[in-house]
């Protein structure tokens, strides 16, 4: 009853700024997604609303979730952390059951729920986070323990890289595999240990990517882009003559070119290059710094939290979001060979959005705690 | 902070090292995007903005033209049941769903794919439609610059194709792609740019003429292949370029390498027996022989060399006897021409024959032209010089030939041969206009008249190896060739592949035309060149004649100048009574009726069909003209 009462004064305390910032992604991301996708959407839909309309049923659902998530007792998440977990991983297990899993690019990713495509790998992120925080806070005295508290860690965020390694997407793999290995680093696992942890990942990721001739031919067609100017080199190069076309102010909102035929799939991974071309420079800078305003304000969440667990999971979802930003910008602009990474809230995807608001509500549920000194709620 | 909780020496490291990607990657962007003059995009290749030049014959009647076509394009991640859009594009589509499905499922290629390029407007009709139906995520139609040939396989050796980036592959559109579509030098901006025209020397209705022809013959034969070309005899420029098997431009995959084979600049052949023409002209111009010779072919050319190395003799196919220089070319007798041959040096016909072109490209601007084949005079044997008289032991292409010819059309004169008569910028300003281009003298004009003349008694005389090539009421000049092919198995002579071959000039008081027909492999009753080619040529002379105003004096046609006349209206002078109006045109009936005064009551359009008051009535004060047109 006390907890409740204490619940009740805390609501107004979440971080206004951060919540600010949060709109501020989902209007812009939004609006990008429009500009980039009528034109496609007129297209192949026969309704240039398409995927504006896909996405803002996604955003209201997706904020709905993040309210109830912002809202809920962090006891309570934590006792529901390892069901989810166990869930995730069951609905990843769906995609490899060919009449539910739903094939595109050459890997099942989707599973089909009531007529929705469902991508259960972007909760995987949010599960292997909040499970890492988890456990590390729980065994936080025997850190130094390999066997107990290092080992049930690797060992989940290893199946689940494993997971979606299978369902064909290697960078989603990876990403996945450091951001847990980041988050071991951050949380003061011994360096010995870390360094064993890298070179296990390079020495698995070397074979993969031999095995998969297409991931070398994106690698050389990222290294040389003007080798094969039809094929594998062709998204990367229209993206540069998009992000060419912006310069300092951009053509304008709406009236880009690139999304007119030039770069396929504009609305989806490469949605930063149309808003290149129509904001320019400015509207790059902008947004990048409106992502950085927002990893800022979750990484001072993750250092004022009250206890390991909040420090560790808040950490650790600011990092998710932020490292796909990072990521995906980093293959627009030509830095790193293309892979699957979406720009949260930019790119068309329902589960996508999803989860990312879901992230920005257990941020801002985490944020009442960080300001609040009256109670600890951090306990097993 | 306790070293049970989050390290926060590391987190620094990590937010540090979070700062300086962020700011390298805005670094990046600043670069790519404010940097001026950042030229790797631009050199990258710009197919969509380069509208390309047309290609056109002499008249400017089109051949090839840029179109603006629908590209089916997938962006795999967005596909919801790839079963389903293999089995809806195939049928669209007509492509192959198996094919299409294995396509969509290759693990190399997992994002963009472009599914068929540049389909034609009903397929991307039928698309649309279908588009609108069922819901096919991921697919899409893009423009793309298309090349269209109206004339489908008019020419389509010589025209070549275009491949579905814009670049020429083969032909006119291949060496002359710069010129058609320039680098373009601006990026990013829709502006299109368009490329340079280019006018051909072809004539459009003399190419159809002489396809048609090559086609009944080519039915006819059967043969492997089958060439004719029709060249300008005072300028060196093509009328008509045929080659066959030819294939279609607009669809040019869908035909074997074979078909697309431009024969008459690649294939080296034996030229036979039309050599000759070209050896009788060498010796004469190095003084070895005169018209007037005369050479006693009754027994086989066995020189004592010759049976000294036990090499086979030359022989001819029948009893000549004692022949003359024209004799020679009449009967194409062997022997008389290796007897010849005797009267100069190896080293001097060599020289000549190169000085004819031969073993030498001719410089047409076409893809692959061959050399042929002439070895030097220090590699001839001892047979060589009497064999490469006859057109055996020598590598020569069809174009190779027919130039060689411009030099009796000429006075002596070898030309180049044109294929281009001019090209064009898009604003209509001729750049370069591809004038007569003479090469070098290469006989006197008396031997060049002299070999005409002869030429002219291979076809008028009733023993003339090109006698059925005889168009009565005009002079014709010609020979005649049968070469064995060699068997690229064996090395040696086939007895089964011939080519067949006539060299005809026409007229031979003032040479207008040089026609040159090969037909590879006849499989009909008679392989000889004199026998099957030269009805090839008598058909091209009465159809082509009139047309280049040659006269043939049984027809009784005049030549005429090269203006066109325009016939006159039909008017009609309006005087006392009504003239017959029906049939005429409403404008030439306004126009005939714009000075009278009589009034009119004019019904429909089109043509008369009706009249009031009928021909021939008095016209008086009251006459009101009724005309019903239809």
């Amino acid at each position: 009853m006390r907890r409740f009462e204490a619940d009740k004064i805390i609501m107004n305390m979440s971080d206004s700024g951060l919540k600010g910032v949060m709109f501020l992604l989902t209007g812009t991301g939004v609006s990008a997604l429009f500009s980039a996708s009528y034109h496609f959407g007129r297209i192949a839909a026969n309704n240039p609303f398409y995927f504006l309309n896909k996405q803002l049923l996604w955003i209201f659902l997706g904020s709905f979730f993040g309210f109830v998530l912002s809202r809920l007792p962090i006891a309570f998440i934590r006792k529901w952390t390892v069901p989810f977990v166990i869930v995730t991983v069951f609905l990843n297990l769906l995609t490899y059951i060919p009449s539910v899993g739903s094939h595109s690019g050459g890997a099942a990713r989707w599973i089909e729920i009531a007529g929705q495509s469902f991508q259960p790998s972007e909760l995987v992120r949010v599960a292997l986070v909040l499970y890492m925080a988890h456990i590390l806070d729980k065994k936080k005295d025997d850190m130094e323990d390999l066997f107990n508290s290092v080992l049930p860690v690797l060992i989940v965020a290893i199946v689940m890289t494993t997971i979606v390694y299978f369902q064909n997407d290697f960078s989603s793999a990876i990403y996945i595999f450091a951001l847990s290995l980041i988050m071991l680093f951050v949380a003061g696992l011994k360096g010995s240990y870390l360094l064993g942890g890298f070179l296990g990942v390079v020495a698995c990721a070397v074979p993969m990517i031999m095995v998969k001739p297409y991931r070398i031919e994106r690698i050389h067609s990222w290294l040389h882009p003007f080798s094969d100017p039809s094929g594998a080199g062709y998204q990367l190069l229209k993206a540069k003559m998009a992000l060419q076309n912006g310069k300092l102010w951009g053509l304008g909102i709406g009236r880009g070119q690139i999304k007119l035929g030039g770069l396929p799939a504009a609305h989806s991974d490469f949605v930063f290059a149309v808003v290149g071309e129509e904001t320019g420079f400015m509207g790059i800078v902008f947004i990048l710094v409106l992502y950085l305003v927002f990893a800022l304000k979750g990484y001072s969440i993750a250092m004022k939290g009250e206890c390991k667990y909040i420090r560790l999971a808040a950490f650790g979802l600011t990092s998710a979001v932020y490292f796909q930003v990072l990521i995906n910008m980093a293959v627009v602009s030509g830095a790193l060979p293309a892979t699957g990474i979406p720009l949260p809230l930019f790119s068309a995807g329902g589960t996508s959005t999803f989860v990312t608001l879901g992230i920005f509500g257990l941020l801002l549920n985490f944020s009442r705690f960080a300001k609040t000194e009256k109670e600890m709620a951090c306990y097993d | 902070m306790s070293s049970n909780d989050i390290n926060s020496q590391r987190f620094r490291i990590f937010l540090i090292i979070l700062f300086i990607v962020t700011a390298a990657l805005i670094v990046q962007y600043a670069v790519i995007m404010l940097a001026p003059g950042n030229s790797s995009v631009k050199d990258a290749p710009q197919f969509p903005n380069m509208e390309r030049g047309g290609i056109y014959d002499r008249n400017g009647r089109l051949l090839a033209i840029q179109t603006r076509l629908d590209s089916v394009t997938g962006w795999i991640p967005e596909f919801k049941n790839k079963e389903n859009t293999a089995r809806y594009l195939s049928e669209v589509l007509s492509l192959d769903e198996t094919e299409l499905l294995a396509r969509f499922n290759d693990p190399t290629r997992q994002g963009f794919l472009y599914i068929k390029r540049l389909i034609s407007p009903t397929e991307s009709h039928n698309l649309k439609i279908l588009m609108g139906e069922v819901k096919l995520p991921g697919i899409r139609l893009e423009k793309e610059q298309g090349r269209n040939y109206p004339e489908k396989e008019l020419a389509s050796h010589l025209i070549g194709y275009v491949g579905t980036d814009n670049t020429g592959l083969d032909g006119i559109e291949y060496t002359f792609n710069q010129i058609l579509a320039p680098p373009s030098i601006t990026t990013g901006d829709e502006k299109i740019l368009y490329g340079n025209d280019i006018y051909l020397t072809i004539d459009v209705n003399t190419q159809y003429i002489t396809e048609q022809i090559a086609r009944r013959a080519f039915e006819e034969h059967k043969p492997e292949s089958l060439m004719i070309m029709v060249m300008d005899a005072k300028t060196g420029e093509f009328y008509s370029y045929v080659s066959l098997p030819s294939f279609d431009p607009n669809n040019f995959s869908s035909y074997s390498r074979e078909e697309r084979n431009n024969l008459p600049a690649t294939l080296t052949y034996e030229p036979g027996s039309v050599m000759k023409i070209f050896s009788l002209a060498s010796f004469m111009e190095l003084g070895g022989i005169k018209p007037q010779d005369t050479f006693d072919t009754s027994n086989s050319y066995n020189p004592d060399i010759f049976k000294k190395y036990k090499i086979p003799p030359i022989t001819d196919l029948g009893q000549y006897g004692v022949l003359d220089t024209t004799g020679i070319l009449v009967h194409s007798s062997n022997v008389g021409t290796a007897m010849a041959s005797d009267t100069v040096r190896s080293i001097d016909h060599y020289n000549m024959l190169k000085n004819f072109g031969f073993g030498n490209k001719t410089g047409i601007p076409l893809p692959g032209e061959s050399n042929g084949i002439l070895n030097t005079a220090k590699k001839w044997s001892i047979r060589s010089k009497p064999t490469i008289a006859i057109g055996q032991e020598i590598g020569v292409s069809a174009l190779q030939m027919i130039t060689a010819a411009t030099v009796f059309t000429n006075s002596g004169i070898l030309l180049k041969p044109k294929i281009i008569d001019k090209v064009v910028s898009p604003e209509g300003k001729i750049i370069k206009d591809y004038k007569r281009e003479s090469v070098r003298e290469v006989v006197s004009p008396e031997v060049a008249e002299s070999i005409l003349l002869m030429m002219e008694q291979a076809v008028s005389s009733p023993q003339g190896t090109v006698r059925r090539a005889q168009v009565p009421g005009l002079r014709i000049s010609g020979k005649s060739g049968t070469a064995q092919r060699i068997d690229p198995e064996t090395g040696t002579y086939s007895d089964e592949d011939f080519m067949a071959s006539v060299l005809a000039i026409f007229p031979t008081e003032d040479p207008k035309l040089i026609v040159y027909v090969i037909i590879e492999d006849p499989k009909g009753q008679s392989y000889y060149g004199g026998r099957i080619a030269s009805p090839i040529v008598k058909e091209l002379a009465e159809t082509l004649s009139p047309y280049y105003g040659i006269a043939i004096e049984d027809n009784q046609l005049l030549e005429h100048s090269s203006s066109v006349i325009i016939p006159s209206r039909n008017f009609l002078k309006i005087d006392s009574t009504i003239p017959d109006f029906k049939g005429m045109s409403k404008r030439d009936v306004l126009f005939s009726l714009d000075n009278s005064d009589i009034p009119l009551n004019l019904k429909g359009e089109g043509w008369v069909v009706f009249q009031f008051p009928p021909a021939g009535e008095e016209i008086n004060d009251e006459t009101t003209l009724y005309l019903e047109f239809k």
